[in-house]
């Protein structure tokens, strides 16, 4: 059954890896920020803006990733819009994932209780501090699973950018599978790479959520921090504050 | 646990100046009227309770006091400084003067993401101007007062209500406040909780810090606060000398209030 010379093709499989992996961080990064910034525009007082928001949010939320594939390359090349494959699919992606993350972070920001904001103020927080400092890290915790899951399926629907020939790890597939005729081992190997990079992607953010919940510091900066705060807690001593 | 030896904060002990004064104040939500024409002073320095039945604008009256909530008309000064024009215009920089008014809520509202430690840090360097080490040195500091330095750092789910609110003290002190406002700090909590809450406000009251509390504890109001403001239906009933007015209070609804 095992019959691909595997060892001729590895450089082509390596360059699809290279080129999903890269799709999916373009992809997600763009997909991060156009979703936090349709969220919190939803969540503004600005009503034509809130409006406009929404709109763009049902609509792709309604339409397959596939068909924005479709519009983004074949579709605006025809109105003299040319984009290259990897704007093209990048785009797509972010336009895509974007709606989706929109709905996550808005729900998320609006399960923060409004007590927050009110005690942020009355601490002598400004409007934009209030959101920044204290409510957008508490929704990000909430926001985390569901951001997570988007994540490991924006890199599965990196395969679907095949119908571009994006050069990722499917349209690679593709290439040996239409060269050595062996399409069940080229896509159970392939099946097998995505597995790789999914499954280890998941489990890594799944321990980042315990982490988070369980309240573990993330960065060194914050361990560092509370170290430190545990060794003056320890020694503090009001008398000898006095006495010094 | 809780000693004098160094005072809490560093509140002016000036007494008699207003720290706050509120003429002719109105406030109404969705055309009913909540607020309806109230005139309060607030001298640095001393202790004013707010009691009443529960809707009676109590908690609003407060919020109003570092605009939390905008009132519709009031001729408003705090701290020597007019804040209120109108209800489209008021003083341009409100978190400087609310980072001078502190603020404790019924519900504690710690930052749930943070531990007790930083949730005392995290404001002083974030808007309060402080570098980190101050900050910590602040927080280790007022935890102490507080009674809760062993809670340094737990997350605000692992406490009790009480320590919560304690810390939520300490956290408005950590600014330096000059006044510090109180909604019914101890309404959440159970009996134990409130007497080592009202312990730490008493102990404040002691270091000449301006508090304006709501509350329902008629012995906090006895013993702790100078000047007691009984209200009703959105207007201040009765007001007067704390001791004086729980013991023969003159309006009508005072007294069905206390005897309850």
């Amino acid at each position: 059954m095992f019959n691909v010379p595997w060892a001729d093709y590895a450089d082509d499989l390596v360059d699809g890896i290279i080129a999903t992996l890269q799709y999916t961080v373009l992809g997600f990064v763009g997909a991060f920020i156009l979703g936090l910034a349709l969220a919190l525009i939803r969540l503004s007082r600005f009503k034509v803006l809130r409006g406009l928001a929404a709109a763009y949010t049902e609509l792709f939320k309604n339409i397959p990733l596939l068909a924005v594939i479709f519009l983004i390359y074949f579709g605006l090349a025809t109105v003299d819009i040319t984009l290259d494959v990897l704007s093209a699919g990048t785009l797509s992606l972010v336009a895509f994932y974007g709606a989706y993350l929109s709905e996550i972070f808005r729900s998320a920001i609006s399960s923060v209780p409004t007590g927050q904001t009110e005690v942020s103020l009355a601490l002598g927080f400004g409007r934009v501090s209030t959101l920044f400092s204290v409510i957008l890290p508490q929704a990000l915790r909430t926001a985390l699973p569901g951001t997570n899951t988007m994540l490991v399926d924006l890199l599965k629907s990196t395969s679907l950018l095949i119908t571009i020939s994006a050069a990722e790890l499917m349209t690679q597939a593709q290439l040996i599978a239409s060269e050595t005729f062996r399409a069940l081992e080229v896509y159970l190997v392939i099946a097998v790479l995505y597995f790789a990079m999914c499954y280890p992607l998941s489990q890594f953010l799944l321990w980042l959520e315990r982490r988070l919940a369980a309240g573990k510091p993330l960065g060194p900066g914050r361990r560092k921090r509370l170290q430190h705060a545990a060794a003056l807690l320890e020694s503090y001593s009001p008398a000898q504050k006095v006495n010094a | 646990m809780m000693t004098l030896d160094q005072p809490l904060t560093s509140a002016p002990a000036n007494t008699g100046k207003t720290a706050i004064s509120v003429r002719g104040l109105e406030k109404s939500y969705h055309g009913r009227p909540v607020l309806k024409g109230i005139d309060l002073d607030v001298r640095a320095g001393s202790i004013v309770t707010l009691m009443g039945k529960s809707g009676g604008g109590k908690s609003t009256l407060l919020r109003c006091l570092n605009l939390l909530e905008v009132p519709d008309t009031a001729d408003m000064t705090v701290l020597g400084e007019q804040v209120f024009f109108s209800s489209r215009q008021v003083l341009h920089d409100l978190p400087a003067l609310r980072r001078k008014i502190g603020m404790v809520f019924q519900k504690f509202l710690l930052f749930p993401h943070l531990t007790a430690f930083e949730n005392i840090t995290y404001p002083q360097t974030k808007v309060g101007g402080r570098s980190q080490a101050e900050a910590e040195e602040r927080a280790v500091q007022l935890l102490d007062r507080v009674g809760l330095r062993h809670r340094g750092l737990a997350y605000p789910d692992q406490m009790s209500g009480g320590e919560q609110q304690r810390v939520a003290i300490a956290r408005a002190l950590a600014m330096n406040p000059q006044v510090l406002l109180f909604d019914e700090p101890t309404s959440a909590l159970d009996p134990e909780s409130t007497k080592d809450v009202l312990a730490v406000m008493k102990e404040l009251a002691e270091t000449g810090m301006t508090m304006v509390v709501v509350t329902h504890e008629v012995g906090f109001a006895r013993d702790v606060s100078d000047w007691l403001v009984f209200m009703d239906q959105g207007l201040i009933a009765e007001q007067g000398d704390a001791r004086q007015v729980l013991e023969s209070p003159k309006n009508e609804r005072t007294r069905a209030f206390l005897a309850a």
